[in-house]
């Protein structure tokens, strides 16, 4: 039974001016229905794609449709669904019961600030379920209903979790600023878990998570094409560096497991990223090995169910215990880190078969990795910069200007804030800051993560990254930055297109693509281009492009 | 058109027209209060509940479609009131339309608000005594240019969203949506034409 006087400041909620910025919501928030239109929603989950996950209802339907053709049940399935998850976890419940509605987060959202939206103030989003639940699951909202701030569930309500549950990216923004701690996250997530109750979800996010499930990663990559891709990404690296480089797959064995998001491996330009790990790798001698079933560093199940997140991330440590290696050597992924730092060792840990990892080459112990197994590409690299072990030439990245986007999951989800810095100063001679309130914990996202990276909410898409495009601005325009640097695949392509329409002179890159240009290899060639068969700075009248 | 030959509405003191008359320079800066009201018009555009944090947030970085608001409506008021250059105020102006053209409006709804500052004026205008009014010539070159800069601004509106659209069309090449050989030796011959270059004849406002 809730609180009676967490009811009460519940109530408030939805009529009192916030007591921060004094915002007052409007009135009629509740009654205020969504509308659908092209451009503003995440195309659903195919029919077939609904059925290979044995999720249930699978069946056609479309936003836009007045019916949505749910099952007859459907408001059943999803109060069920409520309980069962309010009981599961306990943080749902306080969630539900806990915000005194001070406001602190009401501002905090990229996409309340890209599109003024109150729905979009994370306190508002989450009351778009914590209505039903006051009115569902509280002694107060039982009686009072909608004078409580209770509210039933309703086709209404549904579409319009279904609109907002997809405009949060789960980026924990709003969390770092609310005094209790709400994660509104974990809201998003369990709104998303119960509309796939009753067959709601989105393509772009089953059918990654489909392919993760069947071959080992998003793009449904088999073993043969996953290999010739790094292949072909070798003859690249071979032919600016003059290094030959073969490295292994699923090899019984290996020191280290190497698993990085499958974007690396295919797309522009997250394989320059790979060609950095590659370099890196050889550079090294390192003892590893690449998997071609455990070929995806991302977790679509993150934004789908706890289960699916369970599946997909419970692939990488079998493979890691199948090839019988020490430990698991992580890419420059953002949410697999989320998934690994919060949720892993609950979900399937420990994983004890494998050994806490030390480097082999510094012979550091990365202790805070004692329970999961696996490292950061960054903090790797950093440990290695630090203990002298790299040979770097920062003047090789000279003709770019760089500035460091926290990509939220790390920095946000599991602290990574100074390692990729610390690289980035070794191996860049010009690197600026964005402006404070815009970086490290406070980090702006992309406003394209959680699987709402997809071509048909573009405009979403765009206005969701203004906060993040703003301060990159800045920082073009005060210091000449041309490359914004992350440590997550999902900014890299996404970013790249927010970049192309808010500051079309900046480019996007990863870290270790930094580090691959800078490492002096044993043997290598004079270089003339960096990994993107750019000319290097004063090289520009030599190079064959 | 000659002021002339118009007919004046009822009312308007044709005497008047030939004598001295404020400029709208004077008339904006006298009236501040027009500034103030164009912005609060401009934030109204969106919707009701979260127009009071879009306005009491002032930090640039927290709040970059409020600051970007008050910049390009205060860039453009000034402009009227001869303190700022066309050109400048233009710059501020398309900060704004690019974020409003990734918003959910219409185009008309999009890049009407300037016109909002017409409005404001004239309601001021129509309570002021004779010798402290804008005169009926003096409006209309006033809103002759408005309707020039709607013009413009109009242009950044479709620029941009022909930016939007060549994003989309980048996105899909870069490869995420299919899968393909992802050498980049290998592409950079075959491609060297493909990427989407912005085709808008209007865009001058466009960085190339």
């Amino acid at each position: 039974m809730a609180d009676p006087k967490a009811d009460q400041l519940g109530e408030s909620v939805a009529k009192d001016p916030s007591m921060m910025t004094g915002a007052v919501p409007a009135k009629d928030w509740m009654d205020t229905p969504v509308e659908f239109k092209s451009g503003n929603y995440c195309y659903p989950a195919k029919q077939s794609m609904v059925e290979y996950h044995k999720f249930p209802n699978p069946r056609e339907w479309a936003p836009e449709d007045d019916d949505w053709k749910l099952p007859e049940n459907w408001q059943e399935i999803i109060l069920n669904g409520m309980k069962e998850r309010l009981d599961k976890f306990r943080s749902l419940k306080v969630f539900m019961d806990c915000c005194v509605r001070c406001g602190a987060c009401a501002d905090k959202c990229h996409f309340f600030l890209g599109t003024g939206d109150p729905k979009n103030m994370p306190v508002l989003r989450a009351e778009l379920m914590r209505s039903v639940y006051r009115n569902d699951f509280t002694t107060a909202g039982k009686i009072l209903g909608k004078m409580a701030g209770g509210r039933p569930m309703t086709v209404e309500v549904l579409k319009e979790w279904f609109m907002y549950y997809y405009q949060c990216t789960e980026c924990r923004r709003c969390s770092v600023y609310c005094p209790y701690g709400i994660d509104t996250a974990e809201v998003t997530m369990m709104g998303r878990e119960l509309l796939h109750l009753v067959g709601i979800g989105t393509n772009w996010i089953l059918e990654p998570a489909a392919n993760s499930n069947r071959t080992g990663n998003h793009m449904g990559l088999q073993p043969h094409t996953f290999k010739d891709n790094i292949g072909y990404l070798c003859d690249d690296v071979e032919e600016i560096t003059g290094i030959k480089i073969e490295p292994t797959f699923n090899r019984k064995g290996a020191e280290i497991l190497f698993i990085t998001p499958s974007a690396d491996v295919f797309a522009e330009p997250g394989i320059y990223t790979a060609m950095g790990y590659l370099l890196l790798f050889e550079h090294l001698g390192l003892d590893y090995t690449w998997s071609t079933y455990a070929s995806e560093g991302g977790n679509f199940g993150l934004f789908t169910n706890n289960e699916m997140m369970k599946k997909l991330n419970a692939k990488q440590y079998a493979e890691a215990k199948r090839l019988g290696v020490k430990w698991i050597l992580g890419g420059e992924c953002g949410h697999m880190w989320r998934v690994i730092h919060q949720y892993m060792d609950t979900m399937n840990g420990p994983a004890d078969f494998l050994e806490v990892p030390t480097s082999p080459i510094t012979g550091t112990r990365f202790d805070n990795a004692a329970a999961t197994k696996m490292v950061h590409i960054s903090e790797f690299t950093a440990d290695l910069i630090k203990n002298g072990k790299l040979k770097l030439d920062p003047s090789r990245n000279d003709h770019r200007t760089v500035t460091f986007h926290d990509s939220c999951n790390t920095a946000r989800g599991m602290g990574l804030l100074d390692e990729p810095r610390y690289v980035i100063n070794n191996v860049v001679n010009k690197f600026h800051e964005m402006p404070e309130a815009t970086i490290r914990e406070q980090t702006f996202c992309c406003g394209s993560g959680t699987g709402l990276n997809t071509g048909e909410i573009m405009e979403l898409r765009m206005r969701a990254g203004l906060p993040r495009a703003n301060a990159v601005k800045h920082v073009k325009e005060r210091y000449d930055v041309d490359t914004l640097s992350c440590v997550c695949a999902i900014d890299r392509a996404t970013l790249s297109a927010l970049m192309e329409y808010w500051n079309p002179e900046v480019g996007v890159c990863g870290v270790s693509e930094l580090v691959g240009n800078a490492l002096i290899m044993d043997g290598e060639k004079e270089r003339e281009t960096d990994l993107r068969f750019t000319p290097l700075a004063g090289m520009e009248g030599d190079a064959d492009v | 058109m000659t002021i002339q030959r118009m007919r004046l509405p009822q009312g308007v003191d044709s005497a008047k027209l030939k004598r001295d008359v404020m400029q709208i320079s004077d008339f904006l800066q006298e009236n501040g209060e027009i500034q103030d009201r164009w912005v609060s018009r401009t934030l109204a555009t969106y919707p009701e509940g979260g127009v009071a944090t879009l306005r009491n947030q002032k930090d640039r970085f927290a709040n970059p479609l409020g600051y970007n608001i008050r910049n390009a409506v205060t860039s453009m008021y000034k402009h009227f009131c001869g303190t700022v250059e066309l050109k400048k105020a233009l710059v501020a102006m398309e900060d704004l339309i690019r974020i409003r053209a990734v918003q959910e409006f219409t185009p008309a709804e999009a890049v009407s608000f300037l016109f909002l500052l017409k409005e404001a004026v004239k309601e001021e205008n129509s309570n002021k005594k004779a010798d402290e009014a804008l005169s009926f010539a003096e409006w209309l070159k006033f809103e002759q240019r408005i309707d020039a800069i709607a013009l413009q601004i109009f242009d950044m509106y479709m620029s941009n969203r022909e930016r939007v659209y060549k994003v989309r069309i980048n996105e899909l090449k870069r490869g995420t949506d299919n899968v393909v050989c992802p050498s980049a030796m290998l592409r950079r011959e075959e491609n060297k034409q493909t990427v989407v270059e912005p085709i808008n004849i209007h865009s001058s406002h466009e960085e190339r």
